[in-house]
């Protein structure tokens, strides 16, 4: 405040909601997700975000020095933490430390401070950071840890061992494809999907595990709503997309399309919802631009999971329609009060 | 093999023929460049810049290719304007630099008690904002003075000034470090007018008035709702103030230049006419050279003794 020639327009009281607060929420928000993956997978993931937040403050405060930003006024806003998490959930837990230190530091310095830092990212750094990792380490970002072989989890300790020393995370024994890529393999042997259907792989709503990731990120997305951090716009818009898409494909074709549940509960349909399509900064802000831009992402999200290369699209579809959020807030311009519909004087 | 890639080579240089035909840059017809350089002009006719006026110097620069640099009143933003338009720069060293503080937040005062009725003044006047008649005094119409500091010089008794028109509220609002928009749309839902404060913001920030208006800055009541549930504390209705400050005062400085020219140009018409027809005018006639040499010596020390009395008066206050 104190750059601003005086004196400052009122108000001079503010609301009780900070920068620091909202983040933090968003990190309550997703201790059930990482709780449902250390029961599922061991304790690799808190060995990684150990590693990704470090790298994050130790990245974030140099391209803040660098760019002569006060840095105790940044660092506490918790935004790059927020980032480092969810680039976290998004890879495997046993991945090789250094990559989730590349795709953190390309997300924090690239992602977000090569366009101006928080508030100016036109992408969303942890999806930029993903997409960089997808695109450079893809073998590494498919294995995951294979469900069924729950028992042979490394405790903590060898935990460290594996993501520090081994260089290529999971040995062969208990990686395994996630259900996506399964589907996808299957679909490519012109296999149909009541011939999958006895595979392991499949649990009660999608993936085995992984529809209960998905169902601690819609807890975690129930806090944030209560919290009002989100509005409700951007998350169901997303979802209903998914699933609008989902249901036609599967009325179209079952054999070579799942349903609506099977894509709302698998991959990372739930994190892309409640925590990467409502990133404040990167989407849509207009009533009907939110609706809009959640829908289309959706719609993207299972275009890309169904048609493209990559077994999910959640990437991809949100940094799509990120490209395509100024473009959106610019036509959906709510009426002025006073105005007619189309904002001409009346 | 041969004849299709003689094909092709031939294809890409025909392409490269017609992309650069269309290149080309067309020159627009003087006249129009000369109009279009002539609005850029602050229409002050002052005369700073060596030419009778305004458009004498947007003519000199198309024609011949005076300078870009000699608009004070225009400061640096005009040069860069027409830098641009022009594609060419002026002189970075240029007196502009040091001069740029002139514009059309100032007008001319004459002081009534000291001014003996020369009618001067009124000659020289680009855009007639003086008036008055022979031995009798003379006022500046302050909305139609545009400051050009012509009328100072021919004075002979130093009875005008120069002062600031109107204090300018807008200041530059610096970029706050921080508190930067993280765009969370908290301000939306609680905005009366139902206006988007954080695209205003950014408008406001960049001062793109163009799109500050689109998003109907001037439907803003300043109710400060939107400030107070920002999360990073933005002054938002500060900076929303100062963008529509701004926009009024460059609306008012346009309309004055706009109204500078229309008078300016009535007077080369009027003496145009009156030169045809031999005419001399009343304020010629009543030139002081016509006048008894000794009362105009007698006139000019009753002046300038009352107007140092009047400032002691006005010391000893």
């Amino acid at each position: 405040m104190n750059n601003l020639p005086h004196p400052v327009s009122s108000p001079h009281l503010h609301g009780a909601r900070s920068v620091p607060w909202i983040m933090r929420q968003v990190l309550y928000a997703l201790i059930p997700a990482i709780t449902v993956y250390v029961y599922l997978f061991g304790c690799g993931i808190l060995v990684q975000l150990m590693i990704a937040i470090t790298t994050a403050l130790v990245l974030e405060s140099i391209a803040l020095l660098l760019r002569g930003y006060p840095l105790k006024a940044y660092l506490s806003d918790g935004s790059v933490i927020v980032l480092a998490c969810l680039l976290t959930l998004a890879i495997p837990p046993y991945t090789p430390w250094w990559v989730i230190v590349v795709g953190v530091a390309f997300a924090v310095l690239i992602g977000k401070h090569a366009f101006g830092g928080l508030g100016y990212n036109i992408f969303n750094p942890a999806m930029v950071g993903y997409l960089f990792l997808m695109l450079c380490y893809p073998v590494a970002l498919s294995r995951w840890p294979e469900m069924s072989k729950i028992a042979d989890y490394p405790g903590l300790w060898e935990s460290v061992r594996m993501i520090a020393t081994h260089s290529t995370g999971l040995p062969d024994g208990i990686s395994g494809a996630t259900v996506l890529s399964h589907i996808k393999t299957q679909l490519a042997l012109m296999h149909t999907h009541s011939e999958m259907e006895s595979a392991v792989n499949f649990g009660m709503l999608a993936g085995h595990g992984w529809e209960w990731i998905n169902v601690a990120y819609l807890c975690g997305g129930g806090w944030l709503l209560w919290r009002r951090v989100v509005t409700w716009r951007l998350p169901l818009s997303f979802m209903v997309g998914v699933a609008f898409a989902a249901l036609l494909g599967h009325v179209v074709d079952a054999e070579l399309h799942r349903g609506a549940v099977f894509h709302l509960f698998a991959g990372g349909t739930m994190l892309a919802a409640f925590f990467v399509v409502t990133d404040p900064v990167s989407s849509a802000t207009t009533p009907v631009g939110m609706l809009l831009f959640g829908f289309s992402a959706g719609l993207l999200t299972y275009c890309v999971r169904e048609f493209g290369g990559y077994p999910d699209g959640v990437a991809f579809a949100i940094v799509i329609m990120n490209a395509l959020a100024p473009l959106i807030d610019r036509f959906t311009q709510p009426r002025v009060y006073g105005k007619t519909s189309n904002n001409k004087h009346s | 093999m041969i004849w299709t890639l003689l094909a092709l080579v031939l294809m890409a240089i025909a392409g490269i023929l017609v992309l650069l035909r269309g290149h080309e840059p067309e020159l627009p017809p003087e006249d129009r460049l000369v109009s279009e350089i002539n609005a850029f002009l602050p229409q002050t006719q002052c005369r700073q810049c060596g030419y009778p006026g305004c458009l004498p110097y947007a003519k000199a620069i198309v024609s011949a290719n005076a300078p870009i640099d000699r608009c004070p009143p225009g400061g640096q933003v005009l040069q860069g304007v027409l830098g641009e338009l022009l594609g060419r720069s002026g002189s970075s060293s240029s007196r502009v630099v040091e001069l740029a503080a002139t514009s059309l937040s100032k007008v001319a005062v004459i002081d009534e008690s000291a001014c003996i009725g020369c009618v001067k003044c009124l000659q020289v006047c680009p855009v007639d904002a003086i008036v008055g008649a022979a031995k009798q005094m003379h006022t500046v119409i302050s909305e139609e003075c545009t400051g050009c500091e012509l009328c100072i010089e021919p004075c002979p008794v130093d009875c005008i000034f120069i002062v600031d028109s109107v204090t300018d509220v807008a200041q530059e609002t610096k970029e706050n470090l921080s508190n930067a928009c993280i765009r969370c749309g908290d301000c939306l839902p609680v905005c009366p007018v139902g206006l988007q404060p954080q695209q205003l913001f950014d408008a406001a920030r960049t001062s793109d008035i163009d799109l500050a208006q689109e998003l109907h800055l001037f439907d803003c009541i300043d109710c400060g709702c939107c400030a107070y549930v920002c999360p990073s504390e933005i002054p938002l209705v500060h900076y929303f103030r100062n963008a529509k400050s701004s926009i009024e005062a460059m609306d008012r400085d346009r309309a004055v230049a706009e109204r500078a020219r229309g008078r300016h140009e009535m007077k080369s018409q009027r003496l145009l006419e009156q030169s045809k027809i031999g005419v001399r005018s009343g304020l010629e006639l009543a030139d002081v050279s016509a006048l008894n040499a000794g009362e105009l010596q007698r006139d000019i020390k009753a002046a300038v003794s009352r107007s140092s009395k009047r400032r002691q008066n006005d010391n000893d206050l």
